[in-house]
């Protein structure tokens, strides 16, 4: 079966997905933990040898990492990349993977220990506004439920409309006055009728971003990794913030098209089964999501995921 | 480097100095290209001239401190030198902000106060990476913040600026009362037994608050049990959200014992740091400021009393209906992101 022999080769597509640098930042740690296990569960057999090693040492660098990443979401996910390893990989090197994880967990269970700050702190409301401002879609909706200071920073109108004009639509949300198409949705419009001067229309921004979501359920799952339609490049949804929109190289004057992918999708782009432009329509994604449409959720339930069919 | 080494030395030096007074009431002198560099301090110096002299130093913000000052200082005395490459910029930043978080806040807080911008999005930036990818528990932990939004409140975006002291307390004590009683239940599950039943949980309740509420006084008690029924009912289902949550966690790992042990020690070192953080919220309130606030939360839970059924129903239809998805464990927090957005 010829696999791979298209325009670019498992080796190129693998390191397009930048899992590597994605283990460094330990906001995308998780993420890239899980998408690494998905690969050595479903696809390691099926690269060539030099593309097994490669991801080996990426699971070891992984395991190595884990002591930076001082998270409960990071430690349970370098559990499951260590049972995809167990797993998937051969005698020697599952030894060796399993005895880097052993010493890296000590290591980070050590440092959780050291780490007693003073106080609380208190910070105005502006400042909170200007730190939301760095953050993306997932951690933006998170810290919004951590204290009622935040919660009302967090909800601030000006840090979702930035967003949205990231993920969804760059040209509307540009002229807010005079542009009556830019209105999203009837429900999520304040008006404010003032002293004969014309209505301004106040657009809740936070409903508007949730109403996308809620339209297309593979948003909802609020994923790790999102397609360009236009470049049609595979990055990390963490990349996308309010503040920093994806640099699209074939963009031009066309609306946005980023679509979320789920990391199975994700493994098959890397075996070269599908094409990333093939993917036309969100309702596709969410109905081919995993083996069924009710185990779509389970990768967010479980550790990992029951597979009923292996290829 | 060398030259201002120098002026150090030599006071008499060409260097002219400014004066500074923070909110506390301590004066310090800096360099005048130092403290130019803000834009807050230009501006005073230029419109109105103070600074000269001691008498006539420039009053800061009440947001700067004489330590954070000097942090302060620090950067600008490093940036100010224009003959310095990116590079060297760069790995300045990098080492300046290696702080503890606290010291972090103030530094971002005291930044934003004296309009200095390019110190502002550094530490904003490095509060940003901090923030993102932990779970609104584990950000309470670092930042030492209360847990003081009712569920409700976490479910739904916030319609009114409702800033009530009291609702803020009581939600705190809530939410403490919920944590004691969650983290109880881990030590006894660990013998994996079965469901207890309505009578213990509410022994336990009682007993604890006798044990532990003393010294606040027989009024307070006395308030606390009224509230008895409330705080089951949501301990209820924090209780058996969390059996369901072990349940799933034990057959997520089954067989490497160390996976088990682990997470089992992740999870007590969880404990012992929200522990740690719990303490430090009480010490915050003195003695004679704790009264006078137990004696409103009593005031409040009285007439919380009076509408409590009312409550308790739209508090539970609100719960039934967007309880859709089933609360997860913390290790994996995305589910709990979930529910605050949708």
């Amino acid at each position: 079966m010829d696999r791979g022999m298209g325009r670019a080769t498992v080796r190129e597509r693998y390191e397009k997905l930048g899992l590597a640098e994605a283990l460094s930042r330990a906001h995308d740690y998780p993420s890239a933990c899980h998408e690494l296990g998905l690969i050595l569960r479903l696809a390691y057999v099926d690269l060539p040898k030099n593309l097994q090693s490669v991801v080996f040492q990426d699971t070891l660098s992984a395991f190595r990492l884990l002591p930076e990443v001082q998270t409960g979401h990071g430690l349970s996910s370098a559990n499951v990349l260590l049972q995809a390893a167990e797993v998937a990989l051969p005698k020697q090197k599952k030894a060796l993977a399993v005895s880097e994880f052993k010493h890296a967990a000590v290591a980070h269970k050590r440092r959780s220990r050291a780490h007693h700050d003073g106080g609380s702190v208190s910070l105005p409301y502006d400042v909170l506004v200007h730190i939301f401002s760095f953050l993306d879609l997932r951690s933006l909706a998170s810290v919004g439920l951590v204290c009622w200071s935040w919660n009302s920073a967090a909800i601030d109108n000006g840090l979702w409309q930035m967003l949205y004009s990231n993920l969804f639509d760059n040209h509307s949300t540009c002229s807010s006055k005079e542009d009556h198409k830019l209105v999203p949705d009837g429900k999520d419009v304040v008006f404010h009728g003032g002293m004969g001067v014309d209505p301004i229309i106040n657009i809740n921004w936070k409903e508007a971003v949730r109403r996308k979501c809620e339209g297309v359920s593979s948003w909802k799952l609020l994923p790790n990794r999102v397609v360009c339609g236009h470049c049609q490049s595979i990055i990390w949804s963490s990349g996308i913030t309010c503040r920093t929109s994806h640099e699209c190289s074939k963009i031009g004057n066309q609306k946005l098209n980023i679509r979320p992918i789920s990391p199975y999708k994700v493994v098959e782009y890397l075996l070269g089964e599908i094409e990333l432009a093939e993917m036309s329509s969100d309702t596709d994604d969410s109905d081919s999501d995993g083996p069924s449409p009710s185990t779509q959720h389970l990768p967010r339930l479980w550790a990992y995921p029951k597979l009923s069919s292996t290829s | 480097m060398s030259e201002s080494e120098k002026a150090i030395i030599k006071p008499e030096a060409m260097k002219s100095f400014i004066w500074l007074q923070c909110a506390d009431g301590s004066i310090q002198q800096v360099e005048e290209e130092v403290a130019t560099f803000c834009p807050m301090i230009y501006r005073e110096i230029v419109q109105t001239g103070m600074g000269s002299s001691k008498n006539y130093a420039i009053s800061l913000p009440e947001r700067v401190n004489p330590a954070i000052l000097n942090f302060i200082f620090d950067y600008c005395r490093f940036h100010q030198v224009p003959g310095r490459s990116n590079r060297e910029r760069k790995s300045f930043d990098e080492k300046f902000i290696r702080m503890d978080t606290k010291r972090l806040c103030d530094l971002t807080s005291a930044a934003d106060s004296l309009q200095l911008k390019p110190l502002v999005d550094l530490t904003s930036r490095a509060l940003a990476r901090m923030i993102e990818g932990k779970s609104p528990e584990e950000i309470r932990e670092t930042f030492h913040l209360p847990d003081d939004l009712t569920e409700e409140e976490k479910l739904e975006p916030l319609k009114n600026v409702n800033d009530d002291l009291r609702i803020r307390l009581l939600n705190r004590l809530y939410a403490k009362k919920r944590k004691e009683l969650k983290e109880r239940q881990k030590l006894k599950s660990t013998e994996a037994d079965e469901e207890k039943k309505d009578e213990r949980s509410v022994d336990e309740i009682l007993s604890f608050i006798n044990g532990h509420e003393d010294s606040k006084g027989a009024k307070a008690i006395k308030n606390k049990k009224k509230n008895r029924r409330k705080k089951v009912l949501s301990k209820e289902t924090s209780r058996d959200s969390a059996k369901g949550q072990r349940k799933k966690e034990d057959t997520i790992s089954p067989s490497p014992s160390q996976n088990l042990e682990v997470q089992g020690n992740v999870e007590d070192a969880f404990v012992s740091n929200v522990e740690f953080g719990d303490g430090d919220i009480d010490d915050e309130l003195d003695p004679a400021v704790k009264e006078e606030l137990d004696r409103e939360v009593e005031d409040f839970a009285r007439r919380l009393n009076s509408d409590w059924p009312e409550r308790m129903q739209e508090i539970l239809s609100l719960g039934q209906d967007r309880r859709l998805v089933p609360n997860l464990a913390n290790s994996n927090g995305s589910v709990q992101k979930f529910a605050g957005l949708v």
